[in-house]
């Protein structure tokens, strides 16, 4: 990129790469060259700890040359579309359309149109079946290729499931290679990898039928990949540490992979199955190395319920010993309001001016029920009153709305929890100082979930509902804060999709859709119109499944049967929780497709 | 004890903005195990002043920061810093005693180099006032003359050598300069600006303090 470039638009150093632990190899002795793509602002990508495990992995083999490349902002993409500048790699300024392989990864639906965006803007075709031979490979992975329909048609193949052993044999496949075609039909035997031009969709009268397979090597579902063991140290730790301030500054170290809580609304507790988790020696070796290597004046401990690691207290307690005297912080994410939460929290907490972040989830214990989130009444404000006690002053809270079974009584729960903390801080300090803020967010019913088959509630109930608290928590001592409901709206759409979204998605980038995410550039207007040239019903798409009707995403094999995610819808609504598998096995079913790790309360069978 | 530290900041690294510079800094002198003090109370930081920021595009050789360590360091490691990203340099260390008056306060004037459409800066050689527009914290415009600004000046071929004030209380941005010189606001892209020295009242570099 030229200087002047650099010089007129905002945050240049977004786009100047040479950033520590970033790598730069002689092209002549690389055999696969590709980037890694992530279809949001640098700040955003440079957080997400998948980029910087599957860059260092790919990087630590001589034959592999991964870089990055993330969408640039409005300013630099006006100056790309004048044809001033190329999009291009970030360590060697490699126009994309040289690549072998341009790899993205899908965290979120609201990003697909930047995926088509970033396509277009380095002038290759954005649908597959366009792109000659000379065109990279591109490919996708990450949460959202879970159910990859929606943007099947954009993508030569998609890895579901674990990457890191998944891209090393594609990596090798694609050397020996000839041709993109020969090269996808070995592919698609390798476990993960789900090349969509070799299926196709059944559409009957408008309702989606199941698939069919087109070529007779492709397997059907295509089962997740699974990652056998975290505990290898063949796994490099080079970070690449950033200049600017992303979202997540700091060194953060994986402590386990998957989650036992059950939480009926979550994906990643379900698709991440089964727990993986690291050694005590290895996580505390691996924080130091990063915090050495890096620099970093932070580190993070992280994973779906960081608390649930089998030895997490004592690896806090030693970690905290060897950083202590560097100035070194730690934080833990989701911590929960449980006695335990807090006795690890003590021997992590610095400042008690820093606010500490909650997920209730729900107002009401009935309504934590239904969606098994295992937090107990009694435990909420038996455990905020010892923080209270404890100086802590500034507490955050996330619920949701708009969840299976809710009523107007589950609302007045969130109102109530949040007064009967300020009345206990209240009560405490004599002060009535508390600071609370509270969020709701949308209950989007994901793919692989429980709540996989369940009807988006209906926007006007929720906003009503957001109403309601907005006006009950106005006061000093609250904040309130929501998610807009065309937003989620479109994210569940897209989120339960089949092939058809994927003329949506092109329409309404074609129109001028990107960075649907962020609320500055996010224009509903564009996708109402897309939905509406397409043929697609927004209603019908939000609307509820049928149990025994095929799913776009029955393509892929999670590991959890759906006899599983039934079974855990029916209790949802009979409000019958589900304990942590970690007390016993609820047969979700991983412990049969798995090929490794570990599942509590049941013996290994390898 | 104090150390100071006389760095460029060139190459890419000229689109640090100065948080960014000053974080480079701290993750580079932590990751070569450089034995910081830190400040006391909330979160604690590393004793780290800078002498005078310098914008983003702008390619600095006469960086200079002072850094507290603890006594005993061997000040040399300084100079032979092996983690630095590409376009960040240490050209000079030594100890210096600690005052209370900051880095920042003793800077009253910094030379640069203006590289670019030599034409432009004709203006300069005649005897026309040399406005520009400042605007204030309350977003009132202010006419200013860049004249009243300026030490000295030198010319080359295609460059122009300038000493500006810098220090806190009289001072002009250099690109306030372009702009003022070329009647552009946007020069700043098309010229190559190098910090060279920067000065105290009497006229000695910061290095010689």
């Amino acid at each position: 990129m030229k200087d002047s470039t650099l010089k007129r638009i905002q945050k240049p150093s977004r786009y100047i790469g040479g950033e520590i632990g970033s790598v730069v190899k002689d092209l002549k002795n690389v055999q696969v060259h590709m980037a890694f793509a992530f279809p949001d602002l640098y700040e955003v990508g440079m957080s997400h700890l998948g980029l910087h495990l599957l860059y260092s992995l790919l990087n630590s083999h001589e034959a592999f040359f991964c870089e990055r490349v993330f969408a640039p902002d409005k300013d630099l993409e006006a100056i790309i579309r004048e044809g001033e500048e190329e999009l291009e790699t970030l360590e060697t300024s490699t126009p994309l359309r040289q690549l072998d392989i341009l790899g993205f990864t899908l965290q979120y639906e609201l990003s697909y149109t930047n995926v088509l965006n970033m396509l277009s803007m380095a002038g290759i075709p954005i649908r597959s079946h366009e792109r000659v031979e000379e065109m990279p490979l591109v490919i996708a992975g990450g949460p959202c290729a879970f159910n990859p329909e929606p943007m099947a048609p954009f993508f030569d193949l998609f890895v579901i499931g674990d990457g890191e052993e998944t891209l090393v044999e594609l990596l090798n496949l694609y050397a020996k290679s000839k041709s993109k075609e020969s090269f996808l039909k070995k592919a698609c035997r390798i476990r993960g990898v789900y090349v969509p031009a070799f299926y196709e969709e059944i559409h009957d009268g408008g309702v989606f039928g199941g698939h069919r397979v087109l070529y007779d090597g492709a397997t059907y579902p295509v089962q997740k990949a699974i990652l056998k063991s975290l505990k290898s140290n063949d796994y490099p730790i080079e970070h690449i540490v950033p200049f600017m301030d992303v979202v997540h500054d700091r060194a953060f170290t994986e402590i386990f992979r998957g989650c036992t809580q059950g939480c009926r609304f979550c994906q990643a507790g379900m698709i991440y199955r089964p727990v993986r988790e690291k050694s005590k020696e290895q996580i505390v070796e691996h924080a130091l190395q990063l915090i050495n290597k890096g620099g970093y004046e932070e580190v993070s401990l992280t994973s779906l319920s960081s608390l649930d690691h089998s030895e997490i207290k004592e690896i806090v307690a030693e970690l905290h010993e060897r950083i202590q005297e560097k100035k070194i912080r730690m934080s833990l994410p989701s911590l929960r309001l449980d006695s335990f939460s807090l006795d690890v929290l003590r021997l992590v907490s610095g400042p008690k001016r820093s606010s500490l972040t909650f997920a209730p989830e729900a107002g009401t214990q009935r309504m934590r029920d239904v969606i098994n989130k295992n937090v107990e009444e009694d435990d909420i404000f038996s455990n905020a009153r010892i923080l209270f006690e404890e100086g802590w002053s500034r507490l955050k809270l996330y619920f949701m709305l708009g969840l299976p079974t809710e009523t107007f009584e589950d609302v007045r729960g969130i109102e109530e929890t949040a007064k009967r903390l300020r009345a206990l801080y209240k009560e405490v300090t004599g002060k009535d100082r508390l600071q609370l803020s509270i969020s709701t967010a949308y209950l989007v019913p994901k793919p692989f979930t429980p709540f996989q088959w369940v009807a988006m509630a209906p926007r006007h109930v929720v906003e009503e509902r957001q109403k309601y608290l907005a006006k009950a928590l106005r006061s000093r001592q609250f904040s309130y804060s929501y998610h807009e409901g065309v937003v989620s709206n479109l994210e569940a759409v897209l989120a339960r999709g089949s092939r058809k979204l994927a003329d949506v998605i092109e329409t309404a980038f074609r129109k001028g859709a990107s960075f649907d995410g962020w609320n500055t550039y996010f224009r509903p207007e564009i996708w109402e119109k897309a939905f509406e040239i397409c043929g697609v019903d927004i209603q019908k798409e939000l609307g509820e499944r049928d149990l025994d009707e095929p799913l776009p995403w029955d393509i892929v094999d999670s590991g959890v049967s759906k006899e599983y995610l039934k079974r855990e819808l029916r209790r949802a609504l009979e409000e019958k929780t589900t304990p942590d598998c970690r007390k016993g096995c609820h047969g979700c079913g991983i412990n049969t497709t798995r090929t490794g790790g570990v599942c509590f309360g049941m013996p290994d069978p390898l | 004890m104090v150390c100071r530290i006389r760095f460029r900041k060139d190459g890419r690294m000229k689109f640090l903005s100065h948080l960014e510079l000053q974080k480079a800094w701290d993750r580079a002198l932590r990751r070569e195990g450089v034995p910081l003090l830190f400040s006391s109370g909330y979160s604690p930081r590393p004793l780290m002043t800078f002498a005078l920021p310098s914008a983003v595009g702008i390619r600095d050789h006469a960086g200079y920061m002072d850094v507290h360590v603890e006594d005993g360091f061997d000040v040399i490691r300084l100079m032979e810093l092996t983690s630095l990203p590409c376009g960040l340099e240490v050209i000079g260390a030594k100890t210096v005693e600690e005052t209370k008056t900051s880095l920042m306060s003793v800077v009253h004037s910094a030379e640069y180099i203006l590289t670019g459409d030599i034409r432009a800066l004709d203006r300069f050689k005649s005897d026309e006032p040399l406005e520009f527009v400042r605007i204030n914290k309350r977003g009132r415009r202010h006419q200013r003359d860049a004249r009243d600004y300026f030490l000295h000046a030198q010319w080359t071929e295609n460059a122009v050598r300038v000493r500006l004030l810098a220090g806190s209380e009289n001072s002009i941005r250099v690109n306030e300069f372009l702009e003022a010189i070329t009647k552009d606001a946007d020069a700043h892209i098309y010229y190559d600006v190098l910090r060279v020295e920067i000065y105290d009242r009497e006229g000695r570099s910061l290095w010689e303090l």
